[in-house]
């Protein structure tokens, strides 16, 4: 309720915001489609991952090349880039799963690097390190979504279906699953739950969200590039995913409000910016390991 | 009576470690059996390898006329095994009405109807049934554990050491409630570690030790037998 009232007044903002603020708010909306995704995988079913950049560069460069090189039209790139997101997590992500905490972290580095590495080497499919440009702007049945404030629109209407997507599969029966398992592997079992499968589910969730905002990303910028969705962007998405709190797509969606726009203001810190995020995700795991959300209700309670 | 469990030459092994020996045992339907031992003599292996948890090293297990020596715990479950694991195991971090929606999410559209039976047989879950099962006490996490595993109305019981770690008038509750599933005609295999609470309600028992049946019977006859009474009953 709050979250539907939310959305409808940033839908009014082209109304008082320049094109710099709604570039921003784009940027922003299409980062919290990745997080949230993220969310289902490290807030409900206890596993980390530092690949949801990658996957979310899948989503970008199945766009990209499906509507430059072969034509298609814009919206009919969403199912491919979620769907190729899908494919590559689940596949490269789903011999992990089974691993413990820390080597499933580790594996999902690798799972960044691999498809980082292909992306600026694949150079006939992906144009390597040049990227692709070219990208026409996104539209839907005629009607071009191509000034600031028309992709905004699309970006948060975006963002608001992601959203209330995975409140639902967060409030379903396989919701409860996620949380038993990341809870208790063996309880889970033995109340007949299969633990793996369930597991690989949340990963191809988690990657399909990644894939969506990878499609949005696509248009955002009209040009994808290996060096976005580098380590980097997989370390901010985990910052944000972490920051906003353990099964709580509340306070992962405010995260990335609060992070998402803050990292226009971390743009002085250049190459540094990765280290205030670091620095963000350290004070969250000591301070408030359940999220800001979590935190402050917790302050609220003691005054 | 029909036969729900039979085991037959059940091995189980950690590495070199062989943990347990060559055990036979069977369960008849409206039974509760007992298996007793001290610390490391092989019960919670054998719950283990009985619900799927470990691999068996070898033997059979035959639950309901089904082999099931290779199926996962999973589907052992939805065969109609249930498990109450030792040290509990309650999902912490989901109110005790969720943890019971879990038990039960295999018994399908008799959920709601299922855990007000719940509530009725441990009246205190009913009062802390939005609470965190993190927050329970000892012995409301084992009744809570207890109740989940009866969610999907099992058709055998098993229990991993329900005394452990309770207070002595909690496990007096505890074993109350398990009484009344017995009498109610629950098929019940139970592992515990305090022979004298199991024998006042088990209608056979096994002794292991070292990982091999040394002594099996009716529970009133392992009662008087002097090895038992010397090492588990306090002499």
């Amino acid at each position: 309720m709050v979250w539907t009232l939310a959305f409808a007044v940033f839908a009014f903002l082209p109304m008082v915001g320049g094109d710099y603020l709604l570039q921003i708010g784009a940027f922003v909306a299409i980062q919290s489609i990745a997080v949230i995704g993220l969310g289902l995988l490290t807030g409900f079913a206890g596993r980390i991952s530092l690949a949801q950049g990658a996957l979310y560069g899948i989503g970008a460069y199945t766009t990209a090349i499906l509507v430059t090189e072969l034509g298609v039209p814009p919206l009919a790139a969403l199912p491919a880039a979620i769907a190729m997101a899908v494919l590559v997590g689940t596949v490269l992500g789903s011999p992990a799963i089974r691993l413990s905490g820390l080597y499933f972290v580790m594996s999902t580095i690798g799972l960044q690097q691999i498809v980082w590495i292909v992306l600026i080497h694949w150079s006939g499919l992906t144009g390597g390190p040049q990227g692709i440009r070219g990208i026409p702007p996104l539209s839907v049945a005629g009607f071009a979504f191509d000034s600031p404030a028309r992709f905004y629109l699309a970006a948060l209407f975006g963002s608001a279906v992601s959203f209330f997507l995975a409140r639902r599969v967060v409030a379903s029966r396989f919701g409860l699953f996620l949380r038993a398992v990341s809870d208790d592997e063996l309880s889970s079992a033995t109340a007949g739950v299969h633990v793996v499968r369930t597991k690989i589910l949340a990963l191809a969730l988690s990657s399909g969200w990644a894939g969506a905002a990878g499609f949005l990303h696509a248009f955002f910028l009209r040009f994808v590039h290996p060096d976005m969705f580098s380590l980097e962007l997989s370390v901010v998405d985990l910052t944000m995913a972490m920051f906003g709190g353990y099964r709580s797509l509340d306070g992962m969606l405010l995260s990335s409000i609060l992070l998402g726009s803050a990292s226009e203001y971390l743009r002085p810190f250049g190459q540094f910016r990765l280290v205030v995020y670091g620095f963000i995700l350290l004070l969250t795991m000591m301070v408030a390991p359940r999220g800001i959300l979590a935190a402050a209700g917790a302050l609220l309670r003691r005054r | 009576m029909t036969e729900i469990l039979s085991v037959r030459g059940l091995s189980v092994t950690y590495g070199k470690v062989q943990a347990v020996r060559s055990v036979d045992l069977h369960i008849t339907s409206g039974e509760t059996v007992a298996i007793l031992g001290a610390n490391g003599a092989g019960k919670s292996s054998i719950v283990r390898a009985l619900t799927g948890l470990v691999r068996v090293a070898g033997g059979d297990i035959s639950f309901q006329g089904q082999d099931v020596t290779r199926l996962s715990s999973d589907r052992r479950a939805a065969a109609g095994m249930a498990l109450v694991p030792e040290g509990r195991r309650v999902f912490g971090d989901m109110t005790v009405t969720e943890n019971l929606q879990m038990g039960g999410y295999l018994a399908g559209r008799a959920v709601a109807e299922r855990t007000e039976t719940m509530f009725a047989l441990f009246p205190r879950l009913r009062e802390r049934r939005t609470q965190l099962a993190a927050t329970l006490s000892g012995g409301e996490q084992q009744m809570l554990a207890i109740a989940r595993a009866l969610m999907r109305g099992p058709s055998l019981l098993v229990l991993d050491e329900p005394s452990l770690g309770l207070s002595p008038i909690m496990v007096q509750t505890i074993y109350r409630a398990i009484k009344d599933l017995r009498d109610k005609g629950m098929t019940i295999l139970l592992a515990e570690q305090s022979a004298s609470v199991a024998l006042s309600l088990a209608d056979r028992a096994y002794l292991l030790e070292a990982g091999s049946v040394v002594l099996e019977g009716p529970a009133r006859a392992l009662r008087d037998d002097p090895r038992v009474r010397e090492v588990y009953l306090g002499g």
